[in-house]
């Protein structure tokens, strides 16, 4: 085996590839990630630009819709949702920091990516489509606001169309966000399941027991977020109507 | 900012001190300069990132060694198709080079690309003469297991390069 260790020593390891400087890190800072860390970092950056937009979005229906109590309570619900959102976010997005630090041996490293993608994603991804809605509604507003400076009568196709538009938007949003990352969670079990059999074991049993847990909170979250969006519908068709 | 310029100073000094170990992480988890360039930015991306929280806790290289493999192995290519028409072992990293070693070298990465992603981090640190301990550090398993590990990794890349010279 020292013939190993000897032709490993005389890799022309450099072949092909640049030195590194001040530009590149900020280029790759900037650049695209491959690793499943980036990845699930680049889906909260896209999500915190979504709720950038919501934001503006809700800011200036409330400056347009100031003579409109009933839209401008509607936004108003929006804007408080949007904070809920909001927050919440940071803090999955502070949690994720902390599941993903690489600096840990591999096996906490993979174990605490898997703890977070199996357990806290879905909540993410719920928290996701949330922002889409905070995006859609007030955008439509904004539109009607824009184009003819105040609000549409709605006919009963309008308001179809549009709730459709709105549930497509939050469900298929939120079951993509959560195939996505079903291809990664089979990577780090398979890479787990090669470090150590007990690994995978020991991960599999803690996320078993937190799932438990938070089964719960997941059916009350469900609920809260069907009890809006049905709130929302039937406050638009009141004011529509 | 004087302090983030000196931070990014001592950054880069990092980086052309231990660019030799990047790359040859890159070289055993890539088969083509493109997947190399790739994961060379990420690792080099996220020593950035945790560079900032490193608090000399533990040993510098165990703390490189972490994050540059962790990283490498939860690395996933960005060309889907490609993967299924690479062959494992037809690496263009030594295209254009001629010398005696370059046969053993290419043959040595043949025989590493049939291994998991776990047990090339593993004969890495073996073939950068690591000790034990600082393999199960780096990797989260016991200094038995990396022993254990250890003689299978070898006895099968022994075969594997026994039956490449054969062939």
């Amino acid at each position: 085996m020292n013939d190993l260790r000897k032709g490993w020593e005389n890799i022309d390891e450099f072949a092909g590839i640049p030195g590194i400087g001040i530009t590149s890190v900020e280029k790759f800072i900037k650049g695209r990630s491959i690793s499943i860390a980036g990845k699930v970092r680049g889906f909260f950056v896209r999500d915190f630009i979504f709720k950038s937009l919501a934001f503006v979005f809700i800011v200036s229906n409330l400056v347009l819709y100031r003579n409109d109590p009933e839209i401008w309570l509607i936004n108003a619900i929006l804007g408080v949702l949007w904070i809920i959102s909001t927050l919440l976010g940071i803090k999955f997005y502070k949690e994720f920091r902390r599941s993903a630090d690489p600096a840990r041996s591999s096996r906490d490293n993979l174990s605490s990516l898997l703890t977070f993608l199996r357990r806290r994603f879905p909540y993410v991804a719920m928290n996701a489509a949330t922002t889409y809605v905070c995006t859609f509604l007030p955008g439509i507003l904004l539109y009607f606001v824009a184009a003819y400076g105040y609000l549409q009568p709605f006919s009963t196709e309008n308001y179809l169309v549009f709730s459709f538009l709105g549930i497509l938007g939050t469900v298929s949003g939120y079951v993509l966000d959560i195939r996505a990352v079903r291809h990664h969670i089979q990577h780090i079990k398979i890479c787990l399941s090669d470090l150590n059999d007990n690994a995978l074991a020991l991960a599999s049993e803690n996320i078993e027991m937190k799932r438990k847990m938070d089964h719960l909170i997941t059916i009350l979250i469900q609920v809260v977020i069907l009890l809006l969006f049905l709130g929302f519908i039937a406050l638009f068709k009141s004011i529509l109507t | 900012m004087d302090q983030q310029r000196g931070h990014k100073g001592a950054f880069i000094q990092l980086m052309e001190k231990n660019r030799g170990i990047i790359h040859k992480i890159c070289l055993m988890y890539t088969s083509n300069l493109a997947d190399k360039e790739d994961l060379y930015q990420e690792i080099s991306l996220q020593l950035w990132r945790s560079f900032r929280t490193y608090r000399s806790e533990s040993k510098f290289s165990t703390w490189l060694y972490r994050v540059a493999l962790n990283t490498a192995i939860s690395s996933v290519r960005k060309d889907r198709k490609r993967i299924e028409t690479v062959q494992l072992g037809q690496s263009d990293h030594f295209v254009g080079r001629d010398s005696e070693q370059e046969g053993m070298t290419q043959m040595l990465f043949k025989a590493v690309s049939s291994l998991n992603k776990v047990d090339r981090a593993i004969i890495l640190l073996w073939l950068e003469e690591k000790k034990y301990a600082e393999i199960s550090e780096v990797m989260g398993i016991s200094q038995s297991a990396v022993s254990v590990r250890l003689v299978r990794i070898r006895e099968r890349l022994k075969s594997i390069m026994k039956n490449l010279e054969d062939e």
